[in-house]
């Protein structure tokens, strides 16, 4: 009998139980959709974020307190004499120091709390750029006075009205004006920055020593581990080793890493597991194919099939029910994973972009044949081990 | 002239062990069939002339004796060597006509073709041809469903014939039919066996056996 003789008679028999196959096929759908798209998301998440980094710097260390909790940076544990400190190591090419506040900042007599970056005007157009913060519209500050670059979202969508170069904006009740407009980074929270003069930030918040954040960038050829070492040794000696982190590019990455594994490993084991569901029903459906069909099988063998042709028979029904499923749960998969990058795009998160990956559709269309066939093969078996003589008495 | 041996059965028993209880269905059964006869097994329901036709036919074992097909013993052969067999040496009609009800009459014509792996224009015209011939040349594209009785009878007996068989095993091939479409069939049959095949036919009924060259009288699982 041969391959195409084999789907002729599956296709006549799927389409006489035209309902359950379907029901069947969709148990398979929702497995596959479900791999696809929490994979791809996920996928995505971490390849987006590697470009974050990648678009950040590989050339970059950050310097930090040590975490007490919060995000990095917020509890502003170090100060100038760190950032100094910094400075003594004579691979950076360039040093910000960044402080981070939280403000009121009112337009137009809408006030809203926002968060406040400062660093040194001096050095505010290489910081721009370094940041990748490219201008949709004016430009840097250049000196210590009261202009701020904000960020898309600040002129968007922080107030009812929106803001241009050149709007009044009083943060703590002081006037400034809006020089430069910063594209959107695609992350909700950096759009919503307010870029001040560091100096001004101090004179507006009364403080004069606090840092939240260091950004060295070493100069080109530099080793990244040794720089990153004699930094942490010229800390030292400031103040205590549990007190700041160092990090660079690879270590942050890294830490992101694990976080993005657990997750994808949740995500996986909750895709597989609707996919044992559907291959139950795989099973199930072909369970009572099997019973449904015992005559049939009797008629087939007396006809002259042998017990490998009737298992192919049902071994193929099973395998096309998980061709058809994955399939269309790919399709369906591709669908889910391109609305999830649509809704975190429309929550500000633009930097979540959705690929798929060819291996992985692959892999699932495979692995859905691969289930349909595993799931039909008991069922197949015995159909094919009836006797014909009591197969024919049903 | 009889010809040579198509069908021998040696001693045959076939005991079926229904729980604690055990059906003896056939009792030492011995009979031959030559190449070209019609014969029919004529006995009351319950003597055990399905189970002689299993027998005959490679669809079961026997639990004793032999079975001896073109003078080779099949009662120890494996189970896909039967199916060869089956497909290509025994033509089957039963008394529930037994068509795939998924499949056109053409398509159930060519299934025991598919099996021996004809290819798909010789079996098709095949298939047509021996629809035709049983007078269903109108009817090539229709489930059984939408057959009568008679017609189903009909593609059966054009499947059984597909693969030219040796013998044509028939059990009770106008059980389920109206008395005078199945005379028509017994006529069909019987002409099948003038042009020439082996023929085997399983009845409760003698009127019908009567059609037969020569009647075996089947009683308690034996020859009467
Ligand atoms: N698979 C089976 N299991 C148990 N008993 C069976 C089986 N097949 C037939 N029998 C019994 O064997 C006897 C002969 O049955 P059968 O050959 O069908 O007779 P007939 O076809 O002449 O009516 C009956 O008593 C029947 O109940
Ligand atoms: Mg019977």
């Amino acid at each position: 009998m041969s391959l195409k003789d084999d789907v002729v008679i599956v296709l006549r028999n799927v389409s006489h139980r035209r309902l359950r196959s379907w029901l069947t096929v969709i148990g398979v759908v929702i497995g596959v959709a479900a791999i696809i798209a929490l994979v791809s998301a996920s996928r995505s998440l971490e390849a987006s974020i590697q470009e974050q980094f990648e678009a950040f710097g590989s050339d970059k260390i950050s310097i930090y307190a040590a975490s007490s909790g919060g995000p990095p940076g917020f509890d502003a544990n170090l100060n100038v004499d760190d950032a100094d400190a910094v400075r003594k190591v004579k691979d950076y090419g360039l040093v910000v120091e960044m402080l981070f506040k939280s403000a009121k900042v009112e337009f137009r007599g809408e006030p809203v709390n926002a968060l406040i970056s400062g660093f040194d005007s001096g050095i505010a157009v290489e910081t721009f750029k370094e940041f990748n913060l490219d201008f949709r519209e004016g430009g840097p500050f250049e000196s210590d006075s009261n202009k701020v670059v904000i960020g898309s979202r600040v002129a968007d969508d922080l107030f009812d009205s929106q803001l241009f170069v050149g709007s009044k904006l009083e943060i703590n009740s002081e006037k400034f004006e809006v020089v430069g407009i910063v594209e959107s980074v695609g992350n909700p929270q950096d759009d919503s920055n307010i870029y001040m003069p560091l100096e001004v930030m101090r004179d507006l918040f009364g403080d004069r020593t606090s840092v939240s954040f260091i950004v060295g960038k070493v100069k080109p050829g530099s080793d990244l581990n040794k720089v990153s070492a004699r930094t942490a040794a010229e800390l030292s000696r400031i103040r205590s080793e549990e007190s700041f982190e160092v990090s660079t590019p690879e270590q942050l990455i890294e830490q992101l890493s694990i976080i993005l594994g657990i997750l994808q490993g949740v995500l996986a084991g909750i895709a597989a597991i609707s996919l044992l569901v559907g291959s139950v029903g795989i099973a199930n459906s072909m369970y009572t194919s099997v019973l449904e069909r015992i005559r049939d099988i009797g008629i087939m063998k007396a006809v002259g099939a042998t017990n490998a042709e009737i298992a192919m028979i049902f071994l193929i029904e099973a395998g096309l029910i998980g061709l058809v499923g994955g399939i269309i749960g790919i399709a369906f998969g591709i669908g889910i994973a391109y609305l999830i990058g649509f809704a975190a795009a429309q929550a500000g998160f633009g930097v979540l972009k959705i690929r798929i990956e060819p291996l992985l559709i692959l892999f699932s269309l495979i692995f859905a044949v691969g289930v349909g066939a595993a799931s039909g093969y008991f069922p197949a078996r015995r159909a094919s081990s009836l006797k014909p003589a009591d197969a024919l008495r049903k | 002239m009889p010809g040579k041996s198509v069908i021998r059965l040696e001693n045959v028993w076939k005991i079926y062990q229904m729980g604690e209880v055990k059906v003896e269905a056939l009792r030492g059964l011995s009979f031959e069939v030559s190449s070209g006869e019609f014969v029919a097994i004529e006995g009351p329901s319950g003597s055990g002339k399905s189970t002689a036709m299993n027998m005959i036919g490679a669809l079961d074992y026997p639990t004793k004796g032999s079975v001896y097909l073109d003078d080779h013993d099949i009662s120890r052969l494996s189970e896909s060597q039967l199916a060869v067999i089956r497909g290509r040496k025994i033509g089957f009609v039963f008394q529930q006509f037994n068509l795939l009800a998924n499949l056109s009459a053409l398509e159930n014509v060519e299934l025991p073709m598919m099996f021996q792996g004809v290819a798909v224009s010789a079996r098709r015209e095949r298939a047509r041809q021996l629809l035709v011939s049983v007078g269903l040349g109108e009817r090539l594209m229709h489930k059984p469903s939408e057959l009568s009785g008679g017609q189903q009878q009909r593609v059966a007996i054009a499947r059984a014939l597909s693969n030219d068989p040796e013998v044509l095993l028939a059990d009770e091939p106008t059980g389920n039919i109206d008395s005078r479409t199945g005379r028509e069939i017994m006529k069909l049959i019987a002409g099948l066996n003038r042009q020439g095949k082996t023929v085997v036919m399983i009845t409760h009924d003698r009127s019908l056996a009567k059609l037969a060259d020569r009647i075996e009288h089947l009683k308690d699982g034996r020859l009467a």
